[in-house]
């Protein structure tokens, strides 16, 4: 359940920190149109109306399709032109670094490749707001550098919101974070900003490295701070 | 073959090739062509048979149009579950519910791909039976309304395929869409119960009778709007798609199914009628020795080839015969030449002839023999006849035919002596009671 959240992000990559349970996956359901607040709502640029790319965490792909298929069909389902779905793919395929793997097929890419191509073809409507919901989780430390190098580079010239439990991903990714703790946005920010106050709070716990664990404890006091 | 890939693309900068995209059916060629040269071998093979027959009634190539539902249904269903298996399952990342063309007109796209596609596929087998039919058919033209059930009964079970994939959300259950719709459509091939509602009838109309007209429109009612309320409810089923909630929504997006389940019941309380005769059968008649012969208009051609085999057993035969007509039994249930000679008291005076396109039976007088010979009455007793007086009555039959074999009994005996010898034991020959004592010169 979320409430009074009333948060406005720019061009760039946001980062959306909070625990189980803390409303992360409500926000991104209400972004990206599965599902409706009882009262608000979203906007863009001042419309009510704008496009989305919505890369979930776990989401599946057809191994037997080329990688450009992918792209080219996810365009034309989220409303590119039939004739303008070709450039697209390619466009977005560029914008990952997976152009050259347009003709493979998507059995023989690796996890990381794969997250890319997800990314791509949610990339490929050219939305106003592309949303990654834990695109880092599972990968391998190469590919996660990858990665992180592939939304860097989107996040120079659009809106980015990614959501993660990864602490490292918001200090190399984001220039903004918004931390989530029980349904209301409890911290808006910069990341040196978040640092700092995760910095002054008392870690809490006995696993974790000492961000994780001061980053924890700051959850823990933002959801009490509301009470 | 539809063309599935789109033009070109801009190639990006260094790019050394650049691959087509495949838009229109992205999973690739394959999983729309392979059942496509599955349809039209099928029906290519099916047919073969009926292309080969020295004549052609257009009553049976319609008729053929849904018959033919009967392997290819089952294929395209299967193939509509593949495709809608791997395309649709919300986990995918080009199938997101938030996507804007996720619903109706992604739904709408591949149908049309898959339709379309198979459609053609179906009725480029039937092509060569129709070009055959349009040169040797002697009557009549194509019965679009009995032709058009079986492209919908292939339409709806493409839907019905593809419903399934949705519901499933895996490509795994494209046998099970295979052996749904192979028991569907041979529903129709037990018997009249379901007949209306499947489109493969367990008997052909032949020259003389039609679909009835109520039947054929009730099917062609019934298979568009089954087709109709399965899209709505696969259009509404994936609009309801949530990954991971497998089932939610799942029961409403399926009501409209509710319109086909509804139409099913009329005529299973009260069978309609299948056939009907034709409102007008034209018939060509020609009286030779007395006797009166007469076929439909569709079997001009073969008037002179029943007339020559049978007045020739009754030439042979010498004695007056018991029947003075022969007429095509494609024109029973019709008045022929002002008389209803299938309902009138006449009857018994008519011997009816088959004349089939695929067995020239009339080029032998097999009924006029099996009345003449006695080999009708000795099959009427069936296991009870005396096997002597079978046995002398096929021999008979078979000198009436002027095919008797060196061991006929009636082989080498004047003519003459076998008629007078058949004027003498007409009854003997009519009760199936021949004895060799009977015989000539016993």
């Amino acid at each position: 359940m979320l409430s009074g959240v009333d948060w406005a992000i720019d061009t760039g990559v946001t980062g959306l920190l909070g625990p189980n349970g803390a409303g992360k996956t409500t926000l991104l359901n209400l972004l990206v149109g599965l599902e409706s607040p009882a009262s608000g709502g979203v906007r863009f640029q001042g419309s009510s109306s704008g496009t989305i790319g919505f890369v979930p965490q776990r989401f599946s792909l057809v191994g037997g399709m080329r990688v450009v298929d992918t792209v080219a069909y996810a365009a034309w389902v989220n409303g590119v032109d039939r004739r303008g779905c070709a450039d697209a793919a390619f466009r977005a395929l560029a914008a990952v670094r997976l152009d050259d793997l347009a003709d493979a097929r998507v059995r023989t890419l690796s996890g990381g490749q794969r997250q890319r191509l997800g990314v791509a073809a949610a990339l490929a409507h050219d939305p106003d707001l592309l949303v990654l919901d834990e695109p880092t989780v599972g990968l391998d430390p190469a590919q996660r550098m990858r990665l992180r190098e592939v939304i860097a580079d989107i996040g120079r010239t659009r809106t980015v919101l990614l959501s993660t439990h990864l602490i490292e991903d918001i200090s190399h990714l984001c220039q903004r974070v918004g931390v989530l703790a029980e349904g209301r946005l409890a911290f808006d920010g910069t990341e040196a900003e978040l640092t700092e106050l995760v910095d002054s709070t008392p870690s809490s716990g006995v696993l974790g490295s000492p961000f994780e664990r001061a980053y924890h404890a700051l959850v823990a006091k933002l959801g009490a701070d509301r009470d | 073959m539809t063309d599935l890939r789109t033009s070109g693309p801009t190639p990006p900068d260094g790019a050394a090739v650049v691959p087509r995209v495949r838009l229109r059916s992205p999973l690739g060629v394959w999983p729309v062509l392979l059942p496509v040269l599955a349809i039209t071998g099928v029906v290519v093979a099916a047919t073969g048979a009926m292309r080969a027959w020295p004549y052609q009634e257009w009553v049976q190539t319609s008729a053929e149009f849904h018959q033919q539902n009967a392997l290819t249904a089952p294929i395209a269903a299967a193939a509509a579950t593949y495709f809608a298996g791997r395309l649709l399952p919300p986990s995918r990342i080009f199938a997101l519910p938030s996507a804007t063309r996720a619903g109706r007109q992604t739904v709408a796209r591949h149908l049309g791909l898959l339709i379309g596609a198979f459609v053609g596929a179906y009725l480029l087998g039937l092509l060569p039976l129709v070009v055959v039919t349009v040169s040797g058919a002697e009557y009549g033209g194509p019965d679009l309304g009995v032709m058009l059930t079986g492209v919908l009964g292939l339409v709806l079970a493409t839907a019905i395929g593809y419903l399934v994939g949705a519901v499933t959300r895996t490509a795994m259950t494209a046998p099970l869409s295979f052996v749904l719709l192979f028991g569907a459509t041979a529903l129709g091939s037990g018997g009249d119960t379901f007949s209306a509602l499947a489109p493969v009838l367990h008997i052909k109309p032949v020259l003389g009778v039609v679909q009835s007209t109520p039947f054929v429109v009730y099917r062609l009612a019934f298979l568009t709007a089954s087709t109709i309320a399965v899209v709505w409810a696969t259009v509404g089923l994936v609009r309801r798609h949530r990954a991971n909630r497998r089932f939610r929504g799942s029961g409403l997006a399926l009501l409209p199914l509710l319109i086909p389940a509804v139409l099913v019941v009329p005529p299973l309380l009260s069978k309609p009628a299948l056939f009907a005769y034709e409102a007008e059968t034209p018939s060509v008649c020609r009286a030779v020795n007395g006797v009166e012969y007469c076929v439909h208009e569709g079997h001009r051609s073969r008037l002179g080839i029943m007339i020559a085999a049978t007045d020739a057993a009754l030439t042979r035969h010498g004695g007056s015969a018991p029947f003075t007509r022969v007429y095509d039994e494609a024109l029973r249930g019709r008045p022929v030449n002002g008389t209803d000679v299938w309902r009138a008291q006449a009857r018994d005076t008519v011997l009816w002839v088959p004349v089939q396109p695929h067995n020239p039976s009339e080029s032998r007088p097999v009924q006029a023999v099996g009345v003449l010979s006695g080999l009708g009455p000795c099959h009427q007793l069936r296991g009870t006849a005396d096997p002597e007086s079978v046995r002398l009555a096929g021999d008979l039959g078979r000198w009436l035919d002027g095919t008797a074999a060196p061991g006929n009994v009636f082989t080498g005996m004047p003519d003459s002596s076998v008629q007078r010898w058949i004027a003498a034991n007409g009854d003997r020959i009519a009760g199936c009671g021949l004895t060799p004592e009977t015989l000539p010169g016993q």
